[in-house]
C-alpha cells in the first residue's frame, strides 16, 4: 500500500524493505542452519520487560514489608562469619 | 602445531617474592613457555632465576628481546600475578583454531579465596576499541603475535609500559583481537593509575588522528575522550507522533512539541531540519503546537495507516535529506546541551555506523545505558540510579553495544539506507534490536556514551506490551546472536540488566527464586 503521495518516496520505500528483506533472509537463513527450520523461542523467558507495572519498583516492595526488620537487623548485625554460613546456605 | 610461547614481565620496582610467585605459575602452566623475558632485572632477582627449580625447566631467561622465531605468541605478565594453568593452553587452540587472530585478552581473578571471601573474576566484555580509549578493560595479560609486538615497539619496550598504554599500542597494530571467556591470569594486585591512562590516551589520539580533548573522569578513574566535531553537516531529526497530549511533571503538554522545544532551546547545535510523522489521529491543536514549536525547521509528514513505528521512521527518513539522521521520540527531554556534538563526534570514526545516548526516566533512574542481549534484549541497568557507575565503571565509559534504544540515537544516512531502514515487520517493539544487529552484520559498531544525556517518557505515548509475533520474528532472525552478545560474557547472569557473575547456571532468575523475586536488587 502507498505511504505517500509522491511516488519518489514510495520508491525509495520499497528500495528499503528490499534492502532489510534481504539481511533478514540472510540472518534467518544463518539461523535456520544453527538451530533448524522449525525452532521456536520457547525456552527463552521474554518477561513483559517493557511493562512498568511489571517492572522491579514494585516487586521489591516485599522486602520492606513489617515481618522481616527484626529478622534484618539480627541478621546486620550477627557476626561475619553467620552472615557467611547463611550466604553460602541460600545460594 | 603449538606455537612457542614467550612470556614478557616488568622487573621494575617488583620484589623478588612477587617474582617468585609468577616463576612457579609459569613452570606449572600446561604448556612451559620457551622464554621469559624480565625486562629491567636487577641482581636481586637473580635468587628466583638461578634456583635449581628454574635451572631444571625448560625456560630460557632472558634479560631483552630474544630472536623471535616464527608462530611465537609474546605474552604480557605483570610480576606477582600468575598465569592460570590452562592459560596457554586455551590461547594455543584459539590461535590455532582461527590463525587470524593476533591479539588476545580474556577474564582475570583478583584476591585469594578465603574463609570468608570468595575470589572476584572480572569478566570482561568482547572486543571494544571505543571502551579502550577510555580505561584498560582487557587488564594486563595480553597475549600477542610476535610481529604485532615487533611493530608496536618490541616485547622488551612494551613491557616496561603502563599497562594501558601498552594495550592501546599493540590494539594500533593488531587487525583482529578477541576476548577468550576464561579466567586467564590470577592477580592480587590492584594499581589504577588515571594520570598515565590519561596521558597514554592523549598519545594514542595524536598517534591515530583522533581529534579531542581527553580528561580524567571526576568521579572514576577513567579517561574521557571528547573528540571535536570536524564540521556540522544538517542532521534530520526524525520525530514519529501522534500528537498525544500527556502529564509530564504536573503539566498537560504535547508530548512531541515539548520534545522539538527541548531540542532547539536546549541543544547547541543548530544545523537542523526537523520532520514530524503525523498519524491521521493528530488533532488540530496539537498538530499546530508542534509546527509553532518546529518554526522554521519543520517539516510535516502525513502518515495515514495503522501504527508502524518502524514505517513511519522510514517515511521520515526518505522525506528529509540530512547526511546524518537522529531518530527523536515525541516523549523525550534533553538534559546535555551538547548531547548532538558528543554523537557527532563518536560518528567521526568510519566504522561507527550510528550513536546513543544515555536515558533517564522522569524521575532520574536510568531507563537505558544501551542494550544487552543475555539472551533477551534488555536495557542495561534499567532502574539504577544514574550515579550507580556499574560493574567496572561501564556506565561511565563511551562502549561499544549491541544496539541502543531508538527513542534518540544519531545514525549516519547512509548506513539507514544500506541496512534497508527499520524492519517494518516490527511495528512497536524490537524495531531498534534487528536494526542494531543489521548494522553489525554490515560490519558497522555502534557506541553508548554516557555524556549525552535525555530524558525519556518511556511509552507514555503507545502500548508498552511485548506481542508473541514480535519474540517469533526477533528469533527467527537473530536467535543466534541474541545467543551470543559479543559485549556480555558467557559467564554472566542471564535475564537481568545488570553485570553479574553467574551463580544460576542456565536457569533464568525467575525459575530459580520464583515469580516474586526481587529482579531489581539483584
Amino acid at each position: 500500500m502507498a505511504l505517500s503521495h509522491d511516488p519518489a518516496v514510495n520508491a525509495k520505500l520499497e528500495e528499503l524493505v528490499a534492502r532489510d528483506a534481504e539481511f533478514g533472509a540472510r540472518a534467518e537463513l544463518r539461523v535456520a542452519a544453527k538451530y533448524g527450520k522449525d525452532a521456536s523461542m520457547e525456552d527463552y523467558h521474554f518477561s513483559k520487560s517493557f511493562a512498568r507495572e511489571s517492572q522491579a519498583s514494585q516487586q521489591i516492595d516485599w522486602v520492606h514489608q513489617g515481618w522481616l526488620r527484626p529478622i534484618r537487623f539480627a541478621y546486620r548485625h550477627a557476626p561475619r562469619w553467620v552472615r557467611f554460613a547463611v550466604k553460602k546456605a541460600a545460594s | 602445531m603449538r606455537h612457542s610461547f614467550i612470556v614478557v614481565t616488568s622487573g621494575a620496582h617488583c620484589s623478588v617474592r612477587q617474582l617468585r610467585k609468577t616463576a612457579k605459575s609459569l613452570r606449572e602452566s600446561s604448556i612451559v613457555p620457551n622464554h621469559w623475558i624480565i625486562s629491567e632485572s636487577t641482581l636481586d632477582h637473580e635468587r628466583v632465576t638461578r634456583t635449581r627449580k628454574m635451572r631444571t625447566s625448560s625456560i630460557v631467561i632472558a634479560r631483552s628481546d630474544v630472536v623471535v622465531i616464527e608462530h611465537a605468541v609474546v605474552v604480557f605478565l605483570r610480576a606477582g600475578d600468575e598465569l592460570s594453568p590452562n592459560a596457554l593452553a586455551i590461547i594455543d587452540q584459539k590461535l590455532t583454531e582461527q590463525p587470524g587472530i593476533d591479539f588476545i585478552y580474556g577474564d582475570s581473578s583478583h584476591g585469594r579465596p578465603s574463609r570468608f571471601e570468595e575470589v572476584t573474576n572480572v569478566r570482561r566484555p568482547g572486543w571494544s576499541p571505543e571502551r579502550l580509549r577510555s580505561h584498560n578493560y582487557v587488564g594486563d595479560l595480553v597475549a600477542v603475535r610476535a610481529r604485532v609486538a615487533a611493530s608496536a615497539g618490541g616485547a622488551t619496550f612494551l613491557s616496561k609500559l603502563h599497562s594501558h598504554d601498552r594495550s592501546l599500542r599493540l590494539s594500533e597494530h593488531s587487525k583482529n583481537a578477541v576476548r577468550i571467556a576464561e579466567v586467564l591470569c590470577v592477580s592480587t594486585q590492584d594499581r589504577i593509575e588515571p594520570a598515565a591512562s590519561l596521558d597514554a590516551v592523549t598519545e594514542h589520539c595524536t598517534r591515530t588522528g583522533i581529534n579531542a580533548e581527553c580528561s580524567i573522569d571526576e568521579n572514576v578513574p577513567v579517561v574521557r575522550v571528547n573528540r571535536h566535531v570536524s564540521r556540522k553537516p544538517k542532521i534530520s531529526v526524525i520525530v514519529p507522533t501522534r500528537g498525544t497530549v500527556q502529564e509530564i511533571r504536573g503539566k498537560n503538554i504535547v508530548m512531541a512539541a515539548h520534545a522539538i522545544r527541548s531540542l532547539r532551546n536546549t541543544c547547541t547545535y543548530k544545523n537542523l531540519e526537523i520532520v514530524a510523522v503525523l498519524d491521521k489521529e493528530t488533532t488540530e491543536e496539537s498538530r499546530s503546537e508542534i509546527i509553532d514549536a518546529g518554526s522554521n525547521l519543520i517539516k510535516v509528514v502525513e502518515y495515514d495507516q495503522e501504527f508502524n513505528f518502524a514505517e513511519k521512521v522510514n517515511l521520515g527518513v526518505v522525506s528529509s535529506d540530512g547526511d546524518y539522521i537522529l531518530l527523536l521520540n515525541d516523549d523525550t527531554e534533553f538534559i546535555s546541551p551538547d548531547a548532538i556534538e558528543t554523537l557527532m563526534g563518536l560518528l567521526e570514526d568510519p566504522e561507527v555506523a550510528m550513536a546513543g545516548p544515555m536515558l533517564l526516566y522522569e524521575d532520574g533512574l536510568i531507563q537505558s545505558a544501551g542494550h544487552i542481549l543475555n539472551p533477551i534484549p534488555y536495557d542495561l541497568y534499567r532502574h539504577r540510579s544514574p550515579q550507580h557507575v556499574g560493574a567496572q565503571n561501564m556506565l561511565r565509559v563511551q562502549r561499544e553495544v549491541s544496539g541502543v534504544i531508538a527513542a534518540c540515537v544519531l545514525i549516519k544516512r547512509s548506513a539507514f539506507l544500506e541496512v534497508g531502514g527499520l524492519c517494518t515487520l516490527f511495528p512497536s517493539n524490537y524495531n531498534d534490536v534487528d536494526f542494531g544487529l543489521k548494522l553489525r552484520d554490515a560490519g558497522y559498531r555502534i557506541i553508548w556514551t554516557p555524556h549525552a544525556q535525555l530524558y525519556h517518557f518511556e511509552s507514555k505515548t503507545r502500548s508498552p506490551k511485548l506481542r508473541p509475533f514480535e519474540v517469533a520474528s526477533i528469533g527467527k532472525r537473530w536467535r543466534d546472536k541474541l545467543d551470543d552478545d559479543p559485549y556480555f560474557n558467557p559467564h554472566l547472569e542471564r535475564y537481568i540488566s545488570v553485570w553479574k557473575q553467574n551463580v544460576l547456571g542456565q536457569r533464568s532468575l525467575v525459575e530459580a527464586l520464583g515469580p516474586t523475586a526481587p529482579i531489581a536488587s539483584k
